[in-house]
C-alpha cells in the first residue's frame, strides 16, 4: 500500500497484493491495482488487471510530461472514477 | 498609355483563375464524395443507377448523382494540387515564429541583471573576508536566537498551512522566481566552520511529496577514499520524476561539493560546478556565477553536511542552536541557511528551522533523529510566495549501502 497521489480531489493508493501474499523470500509477480478516493463523490474504486494497467500507463504518460499539473492529473483520475458511478443494475 | 492598359488584363485573370479554382475544387469535393460513397456501397453502386425505385434502398438513391460527376470529373483530377500548395508556406511561416519567441524569453531575461553585482564576489571573498568578517556572525546569532524563542511558540501551525495551499499551483513557476531572487541571498561576512564527521556509507527510502503527487525517494550517500556520491531520485510507478546527484570531497569545512545536477521529469538536466581553484561557482542553466565560500553546499549536499555537523557535535543543536551554510541550486540561485533549533525532542528527535529572508524565499524545515544516524527523518521546503511544497519523509533506514 502505497499512497501515490492526494488532491482535494482525489487519493490514489497503490495496493500490491504480490508484494502481501508472497512467500517470505521469494519474488512475487507484482499483482494488484489502484485504489481511487473520489472525495467529492464520497466513493471509491477499486481498479486492477488491464484497467490498472492503463491507468499505469495514463499516469507514466502525465509524469513524464513533467509539468502537469494538479489539474491534468484530477481530469485524468475523474475518467476513471466516473466508472464508479455506473450502477450495474443498469447494465 | 501603358498605365492604362497594363491594368485592363490583369483583372480578368484573377477571375479565371478564382472560377478555374473554384471549378476544380467543385470537382474534387464531388470526386471525393463519389469515391467515398462508391467505397461505401461497394457493389451495389452500379445497380443502383439502372434501378433505382428498389424500396427498401432509399439511401442508395442518392448515388447516381456524384457517380455520373465523378465519372466526368475525372480528367480535372491534378487540379486539386493547385489550391494546395497555398496554405502550406502559412502553416510553415506559423511553425517557423511561434517557438522561437517560447523558447528565447524566459532564458534570456533572467540572467543578466545578476552578472554586474557578482563579478566582484569571488576574488576577495575566500581570502580576504575572515578579517573583516567576525563582528558579522557574532552579533547575529544572539538577536535571531531571542526571535526565534519568542516566535516558536505560534510558528508550529504556520508552515502546516503553507503546505497546503503551496501544493495548488504547478511546480513549473519555481524555476523563473529563483533566479531573479538569488542576489540578494548572498553571504555578507564569513560563512562559519563547523566540526564534521563524515556518515557511514548509507541508503535510505523516503517519500517525496511534491504538491499532490507522492513518489518513492532513495538517497544513497557512498563514502570512498576519493570523496563522497550522494544522489536522491525518486520516482512514481517506475518514471523518474526527481534526479539530484552530488559529488566532491572533504575539507576542513565537511563536504566540499564539486558537482551538483539536478533533473526534474520533463526537463533538462541543470548542473551546478564548483570550481574549488578559480573560487567560485558555476552553473549550466546560467553564465551567473556565485562565490564560492567555505563549506559551500548544494541543495542536496546540504542534508548531509547537517547529519555530518550533528554527527560530531550533538551539543550544538540544543534549542537555540544555530548551524549557518550557503545553499545553492542549479539554476544558479544561492542563499545563506541559517537553521535554527526549534526544538528537542526527549526522545532526541531535533527540529531545525529555515526561515525564509523575504518575499519568495523558502522555508526550510527539517527533522534529524539519532537514532537514524541523524539523517533527516523528515524535511520539508515551503516557498511563501506560493511555490509547491517539497517534502520527504522517512520510510525506511539508513541501510549499509548495497554494493553494485
Amino acid at each position: 500500500m502505497q499512497m501515490l497521489y492526494n488532491s482535494d480531489s482525489f487519493a490514489v493508493v497503490e495496493v500490491d497484493l504480490g508484494a502481501l501474499t508472497a512467500a517470505p523470500g521469494s519474488v512475487a509477480a507484482p499483482r494488484g491495482g489502484y485504489e481511487i478516493v473520489d472525495k467529492f463523490a464520497r466513493k471509491e474504486i477499486f481498479i486492477d488487471g488491464v484497467l490498472a494497467e492503463r491507468f499505469k500507463l495514463g499516469v507514466q504518460a502525465l509524469v513524464s510530461q513533467g509539468d502537469a499539473g494538479e489539474e491534468a492529473f484530477d481530469d485524468f483520475i475523474a475518467g476513471f472514477t466516473l466508472l464508479g458511478q455506473q450502477p450495474l443494475h443498469l447494465h | 498609355m501603358p498605365a492604362s492598359t497594363a491594368p485592363a488584363p490583369a483583372a480578368p485573370t484573377p477571375w479565371g483563375r478564382r472560377a478555374r479554382a473554384l471549378v476544380a475544387l467543385l470537382l474534387a469535393v464531388l470526386l471525393a464524395h463519389g469515391w467515398v460513397l462508391d467505397e461505401v456501397a461497394g457493389l451495389g453502386g452500379q445497380q443502383a443507377a439502372e434501378a433505382p425505385p428498389a424500396a427498401a434502398m432509399t439511401v442508395r438513391t442518392i448515388e447516381p448523382t456524384p457517380q455520373t460527376a465523378a465519372a466526368a470529373g475525372a480528367p480535372p483530377l491534378p487540379a486539386p494540387a493547385a489550391p494546395a500548395p497555398a496554405p502550406e508556406p502559412v502553416a510553415r511561416r506559423r511553425m517557423a515564429h511561434a517557438p522561437a519567441p517560447v523558447d528565447s524569453l524566459p532564458a534570456e531575461t533572467a540572467p543578466p541583471p545578476s552578472v554586474p553585482l557578482l563579478e566582484p564576489g569571488p576574488g576577495p571573498s575566500p581570502d580576504v573576508a575572515p578579517e573583516a568578517a567576525p563582528d558579522g556572525p557574532a552579533a547575529v546569532p544572539p538577536a535571531m536566537d531571542q526571535l526565534d524563542n519568542q516566535e516558536s511558540p505560534q510558528e508550529p501551525p504556520a508552515p502546516i498551512a503553507d503546505a497546503a495551499s503551496a501544493a495548488a499551483p504547478s511546480v513549473a513557476v519555481v524555476s523563473s522566481v529563483n533566479p531573479a531572487a538569488a542576489t540578494p541571498g548572498l553571504p555578507t561576512g564569513d560563512m562559519p566552520i563547523y566540526p564534521t564527521r563524515v556518515p557511514p556509507s548509507a541508503e535510505l527510502q523516503y517519500t517525496v511529496k511534491r504538491g499532490p503527487i507522492s513518489a518513492s525517494g532513495t538517497l544513497r550517500w557512498a563514502v570512498g577514499p576519493q570523496g563522497y556520491e550522494m544522489s536522491l531520485v525518486g520516482s512514481l510507478l517506475g518514471v523518474t520524476v526527481l534526479e539530484q546527484a552530488s559529488r566532491g570531497a572533504f575539507d576542513a569545512a565537511g563536504l566540499a561539493p564539486e558537482r551538483f545536477a539536478d533533473r526534474r521529469s520533463g526537463r533538462d538536466q541543470r548542473a551546478a560546478n564548483f570550481q574549488r581553484a578559480a573560487g567560485k561557482i558555476t552553473f549550466s542553466a546560467t553564465t551567473n556565477a556565485l562565490p564560492l565560500v567555505p563549506g559551500a553546499q548544494d541543495r542536496l549536499s546540504w542534508m548531509a553536511q547537517l547529519t555530518a555537523i550533528a554527527l560530531a557535535d550533538p551539543g550544538r543543536l540544543l534549542p537555540g542552536g544555530q548551524v549557518s551554510m550557503f545553499v545553492v541550486g542549479a539554476r544558479g540561485e544561492g542563499d545563506v541557511w541559517t537553521f535554527s533549533v526549534r526544538s528537542a525532542q526527549p526522545d532526541g528527535l531535533i527540529e531545525l528551522v529555515r526561515e525564509p529572508r523575504r518575499e519568495f524565499d523558502q522555508r526550510i524545515e527539517v527533522w534529524l533523529h539519532p537514532r537514524r544516524g541523524f539523517w533527516p527523518v523528515r524535511a520539508l521546503q515551503t516557498s511563501p510566495g506560493g511555490d509547491a511544497s517539497v517534502e520527504l519523509t522517512l520510510v525506511d533506514g539508513p541501510f549499509p549501502l548495497s554494493v553494485r
